[in-house]
């Protein structure tokens, strides 16, 4: 393998070129694209009157293609964080497309069960929504384990050109939302819905969010725990701009607070409160 | 939104996309750009409309009456509509690239926009053979 190595990428380990990309090409144009996509399903949500768990039933795709164009612009900056051989190599062309494709599958599944006027998760009303959810587990799995992957490589690289406290808070960016988002998602999607307590319907909750005002709602938790990876590195780079004498310090004390929020949110839902 | 909001906000779209296309110098690069956009926002249009609606037609694409029974449900009929003005314009822009780039004179070329207009494959037909009669002039 080493000889197939150009004497420029022997001489220095990120070649000017690549140190200058700030963001994985593809990566950036397919978050873009999921970005472009809630055009046509905001229209759609004015113009279907049918209704999922009390709201628009276009509202969760919407929702869906936000979260997923805010992961893909993520993971299109810490793809450039990667060690030059894992970048280029076969692992980092995987970590562009396994992502892209998944997603891709995800928000297929998500349109077609809105268009026949179906709820997509917890829906076990047939087989095909039953092995469809299913599937969409793993595929949402996939998505958090191209996390843990990046956080590793990254963890290992000594090279890295980030500083070490933020080059510490995108690999506990990473670690974090993994592990909360498999506990909390694993068991959110082991249950029967989203609600704990309270009323069963995403009328009253809140704007855009829709979270249960009533009673629990296991969705907070899922939602933080997937936006340690932006929270925790956003906190990274602030405590690197702040001049701390410890930084490295400070950021895993920012870590371990956030972690303890998503732990408070996922017991205040399990306990039927509200989050807000 | 009412479908014949819809209806009129399509129509009127595509209306100035082409009124754009026809009087605008063909050597000015933006009119065809913004007939694009406004391809987009018909496409968007059209997407919308048969999520929406896709699941509530009775019918089919295998026989005629099938067809004809599809387009009894208004939001499947409408989603037809918009199909045609989006693509009789994208037609229509790529109609103006080539007589730009032929230079095709507009006289030649704007009963073939009204026709595509109209009549989508009716005009992009008349298009084709001012086209050929062009090619077989400067050639």
């Amino acid at each position: 393998m080493s000889t197939l190595a150009t004497p420029l990428s022997e001489a220095s380990p990120r070649p000017a070129t690549a140190s200058m990309r700030s963001l994985q090409p593809q990566l950036s144009a397919v978050s873009a694209v999921f970005l472009a996509a809630i055009v046509p399903f905001a229209i759609a949500a004015s113009l279907d009157d049918r209704l999922v768990n009390g709201v628009n039933i276009w509202i969760k795709p919407i929702k869906f293609l936000g979260s997923l164009a805010v992961y893909y612009a993520t993971l299109a900056w810490l793809h450039v964080q990667l060690p030059t051989r894992t970048r280029e190599g076969r692992l980092g062309r995987a970590l562009v497309l396994v992502p892209v494709l998944i997603g891709v599958l995800e928000m297929t599944w998500l349109v077609l069960t809105a268009a026949v006027g179906e709820p997509s998760h917890f829906n076990r009303s047939a087989p095909i929504y039953n092995i469809s959810y299913a599937l969409a587990g793993v595929g949402a799995t996939t998505l958090v384990l191209a996390l843990l992957t990046m956080g590793i490589s990254i963890a290992r690289d000594r090279a890295s050109r980030l500083s070490p406290a933020m080059k510490l808070s995108v690999v506990l960016g990473c670690a974090v939302s993994f592990l909360a988002t498999m506990i909390t998602a694993g068991y959110l999607s082991s249950g029967a819905g989203h609600w704990v307590g309270g009323v069963a319907s995403d009328a009253a909750g809140l704007p855009l969010l829709g979270w249960s005002r009533s009673g629990g709602d296991l969705r907070v938790a899922h939602f933080f725990s997937m936006h340690a990876l932006q929270a925790i590195p956003l906190m990274g780079f602030v405590i690197g701009r702040s001049g701390l004498r410890q930084p490295r310090t400070a950021v895993w004390l920012a870590t371990g607070a956030y972690t303890a929020f998503i732990a408070w949110t996922f017991f205040q839902a399990l306990a039927g409160r509200p989050f807000l | 939104m009412e479908l014949e909001n819809v209806f009129s906000m399509a129509s009127t779209i595509a209306a100035i996309s082409w009124l754009v296309l026809a009087v605008t110098p063909l050597r000015w690069e933006w009119p065809a750009k913004a007939a694009g956009v406004a391809t987009l926002v018909l496409a968007a249009t059209y997407v919308a409309l048969i999520v929406s609606f896709w699941s509530r037609g009775e019918g089919g694409f295998d026989s005629l009456s099938s067809v004809a029974s599809l387009f009894e449900e208004p939001g499947l009929l409408l989603a037809g509509w918009v199909h045609y003005l989006a693509f009789d314009l994208l037609v229509g822009i790529w109609e103006r690239g080539e007589a730009a780039r032929l230079r095709i004179h507009r006289l030649a070329l704007v009963p073939c926009f009204f026709l595509t207009f109209m009549f989508g494959p009716a005009g992009w037909l008349s298009f084709m053979a001012v086209r050929h009669y062009k090619e077989a002039s400067t050639s």
